[in-house]
């Protein structure tokens, strides 16, 4: 033999086949998606011999006859057309069965299908451990017998019985039984050797157990309410609380780095695409790490529990009305901290229209990202009522949860129409978490989003780096003068040997009034150039460092107005009319298309000069900038609702965008999410500016 | 005393009646009852079957209401060891939609040594 020998997994689902398969391989495997499919391919691989052992977890199916996609992808894997991206499409060298040793007489249907392939054969007999502690006893020898092949008993969790079942596999041989070919006869089949192999002691216990008493609370229709809100709390609190800390380290490290380029590498083009196109791009998409990882580890040690198929039962009768099933809850409650985790989180969702209808709707469900965006809106529509601002704040995320429901429905009944499949799912018995287990799984998927972040995410970032920073402009001639204004006073004081006051002013008293009265711009220019709601007249000299900020907030406004970005801004500025945006906010909105949070910092820098956008000061400043008129705010209330409608509808994050295209399996599900997020925004924009008096 | 055959109507829009069992959602919780057919689409009742539930298989209700929670016990009845293997049994959670549709004939308790039904039904 060439190459290592070929594996494939199969087995029902809640039968510790992925437990399994992380036992076996360890880190030593890769995630992606079988060719031209929504599921997912687990490829590992096994130390064993001189060519080593290839696992494929497939997914995970009561039947390999049923009409649904993973049991087609079996099948397809089975018979040699469907391999993981890579591999040649050819049958496995050897099928591996892993069957619930306390549910044999259920799996050996499973078991009676594949025997009935051809391919060689082991069964492993999972949770060994389990069924012997319930007073189950297998005849492991009289089960070979009967079914032709090697039987391994086996406990994934402990690592019981992989070495033997590791020799089992290289030595695997055809099985010399045909079970019937019909579902009756294949029942009837399995029922006779369950019969003849399973014993139970005397001792056994029986009947209703903490499992059924446990049921009645997770189930109930009030007291299972109560609980799972109470996990879901202590879920997203812990991913809120837990992943702060490494997210601030990962801005801090991230503009480290920064400045570490800026400060080491030659000014230049190259330079600045470093520090501001790849560097910040990385760290942009970084800092999602954090929560991703602790969602999922979360989300694996709760499923290991058992306790989130009931959490799912709960939640399944309020989504129904809107085509989706409990499935969707966790994915669209996550998709609260980001849409990519939730989006990430469809994997659950067994129904392939009802999970491409929750990744479709899931950024609808306001991120941590437009928090910023929802702060100075808020602020600016109520300067002087925190509850007001509180209400708006809440109906934002209302708006967003409404909008993402509504438009689950319009999906299930056009793109994605289809029989709404009432839920059924095997519960499984309660049990200790795995961490292990939990750590693979946040492993894995922490490397699948990296690698989308190392690719996809970090191209787009370095291209709308690209369209805000080219071409370079000459600085305004305003802020040469503020700069020689700068220099002349240092020499002076040199010269005197005095030192200069460089402190600046602090912000809401800083004065620059070097200009004579005949230099001093006039309205329209001031406001272009975003200058005049900051001069003031006082007896107080400016400082260097004063004119200097005023130099660089010119510069950089001027720089964003030329850039591609900012006239690509311009020009579409007429489609933004009826929301009532002017260039500015135009810019400030397409600018923050690759990311929401971009927004606050944009238009700091358009109003005010500087990219700091944190404090009460600052954001009286952007709320007080005015248009080209040298009259009219900015943000108006009427265009400040359309802001804030605008905001939590559109879709306005290009990692989001890249994470749909590649779950949902192709470029045209995030084009469609893309297109009905962003005319729902601007529909709901126009109206509510037309509500708040816009155009009166 | 036989119930009318029209009223063993499963939740199936224009279901007519059933000649045999009743809806699984009519049991009380505890109750052990054997399943005679399904009224389901072919899609569900062939994942369901796969799952257990399927015709002569025993169960448990655990549960009733949304959801249904049932208890599938290891082979058919008549199977004859069925029920001794009380802990080698499958646990499934059905929407009400689904259990409505599923008919069983209750089972007297006694008949199933061991099974359990009696803490249940207390």
């Amino acid at each position: 033999m060439t190459g290592p020998l070929r594996v494939a997994l199969l087995g029902n689902p809640n039968t510790g086949k992925t437990t399994l398969f992380n036992r076996l391989c360890g880190l030593r495997h890769k995630t992606s998606n079988f060719p031209g499919t929504t599921q997912e391919a687990r490829v590992g691989f096994l130390k064993l011999g001189e060519s080593g052992v290839q696992i494929v977890d497939l997914p995970g199916v009561y039947s390999l006859e049923l009409q649904q996609s993973e049991s087609e992808i079996c099948r397809r894997v089975l018979a040699g057309d469907l391999a993981p991206p890579g591999d040649k499409a050819a049958a496995p060298d050897v099928l591996c069965v892993v069957a619930d040793s306390c549910a044999l007489h259920r799996n050996l249907l499973l078991v009676g299908e594949a025997l009935r392939r051809r391919l060689p054969v082991v069964v492993v007999l999972n949770m060994a451990d389990l069924a012997k502690k319930q007073g189950l006893t297998t005849d492991y020898a009289l089960l070979r017998e009967r079914l032709g092949c090697e039987v391994i008993p086996a406990s994934a969790r402990k690592g019981d019985g992989l070495g033997q079942l590791a020799l089992a596999m290289q030595a695997a041989r055809v099985p010399n039984v045909t079970p019937p070919g019909t579902q009756d006869g294949l029942e009837q089949w399995a029922d006779e050797v369950a019969a003849g192999v399973m014993r139970s002691s005397p001792g056994a216990r029986r009947g209703p157990d903490i499992t059924d008493r446990l049921d009645r609370v997770f189930t109930h229709p009030v007291a299972g309410v109560v609980c799972f809100a109470i996990a879901m709390f202590a879920l997203f609190w812990s991913i809120f609380s837990f992943a702060k800390v490494p997210m601030d380290l990962i801005s801090g490290w991230t503009a480290s780095v920064s400045d570490l380029v800026m400060a080491r590498m030659p000014e230049g083009a190259i330079r600045e695409f470093v520090a501001h196109g790849v560097v910040a791009g990385i760290g942009s998409t970084l800092v999602f790490l954090p929560q991703i990882c602790l969602l999922f580890f979360l989300i694996s040690l709760l499923e290991d529990t058992g306790y989130l198929a009931r959490g799912a039962f709960v939640i399944n009768r309020w989504l129904q009305p809107f085509g989706l099933s409990g499935h969707a809850f966790v994915p669209l409650l996550s998709s609260h901290a980001c849409a990519i985790p939730g989006i990430m989180a469809t994997r659950g969702i067994p129904d392939r229209r009802e999970r491409l209808a929750a990744i479709l709707v899931a950024p609808f469900m306001s991120c941590s990202a437009r928090i910023p965006v929802y702060v100075l809106l808020t602020g600016l529509l109520f300067p002087e009522s925190a509850a007001k601002q509180a209400l708006a704040f809440v109906g934002c995320y209302a708006l967003g949860i409404v909008a993402a429901l509504l438009s689950a429905v319009v999906a299930r009944r056009t793109l994605l129409r289809g029989p709404q499949r009432p839920m059924a799912m095997e519960l499984p018995g309660y049990k200790r978490p795995s961490f292990r287990t939990a750590f693979l799984t946040t492993y894995d998927r922490g490397l699948i989003f990296l690698k989308n972040a190392g690719t996809n995410i970090l191209a787009i970032c370095i291209v709308l780096w690209w369209l805000q920073a080219f071409p370079t402009t000459q600085p305004p001639a305003e802020a040469t003068r503020l700069r020689e204004q700068a220099s002349a006073i240092v020499h002076a004081a040199s010269a005197s040997n005095q030192t200069p006051d460089m402190s600046p002013r602090m912000p809401g008293s800083s004065t620059v009034t070097a200009s004579p009265a005949h230099e001093t711009p006039g309205p329209l220019e001031a406001q272009r150039s975003g200058v005049g709601e900051n001069v003031s007249v006082s007896d107080a000299p400016p400082t260097p460092d004063d004119l200097l900020a005023q130099a660089k907030k010119l510069e950089k406004t001027e720089a964003l107005r030329n850039s591609f970005a900012g006239r690509i801004g311009r020009t579409i500025q007429p489609v933004f009319e009826p929301l009532g945006y002017d260039w500015r906010l135009t810019v400030g909105v397409v600018t923050s298309f690759a990311a929401r949070e971009v927004f606050v910092s944009t238009m700091a820098v358009m109003v005010t000069g500087s990219e700091e956008h944190e404090g009460k000061d600052v954001l009286a400043r952007i709320g007080a900038g005015t248009r080209d008129d040298g009259r009219t705010l900015i943000f108006t209330p009427a265009a400040s609702w359309s802001l804030l409608v605008y905001y939590v509808l559109a879709m306005q994050c290009l990692p989001t965008l890249a994470v749909t295209a590649r779950e949902a399996g192709g470029v045209k599900w995030a084009a469609i999410q893309l297109a009905w997020m962003c005319g729902l925004a601007y529909v709901g924009g126009a109206l509510a500016f037309f509500l708040a008096g816009g155009h009166a | 005393m036989t119930e009318p055959i029209a009223t063993r109507r499963c939740g199936k829009p224009g279901c007519t009646g059933h000649a045999n069992g009743v809806p699984l959602t009519s049991l009380a919780p505890g109750a052990l009852a054997r399943v005679c057919e399904t009224c389901l689409d072919p899609l569900d009742a062939s994942m369901l079957r796969a799952m257990g539930l399927r015709p002569a298989a025993t169960l448990r209700l655990c549960r009733s209401g949304e959801p249904c929670v049932v208890e599938v016990y290891p082979g058919s009845a008549g199977q004859g060891t069925q029920c001794e293997r009380a802990d080698c049994r499958c646990r499934i959670g059905l929407a009400r939609l689904l259990a409505e549709r599923v008919m069983v004939t209750p089972i007297d308790e006694a008949a199933i040594a061991g099974a359990g039904g009696s803490e249940a039904t207390k």
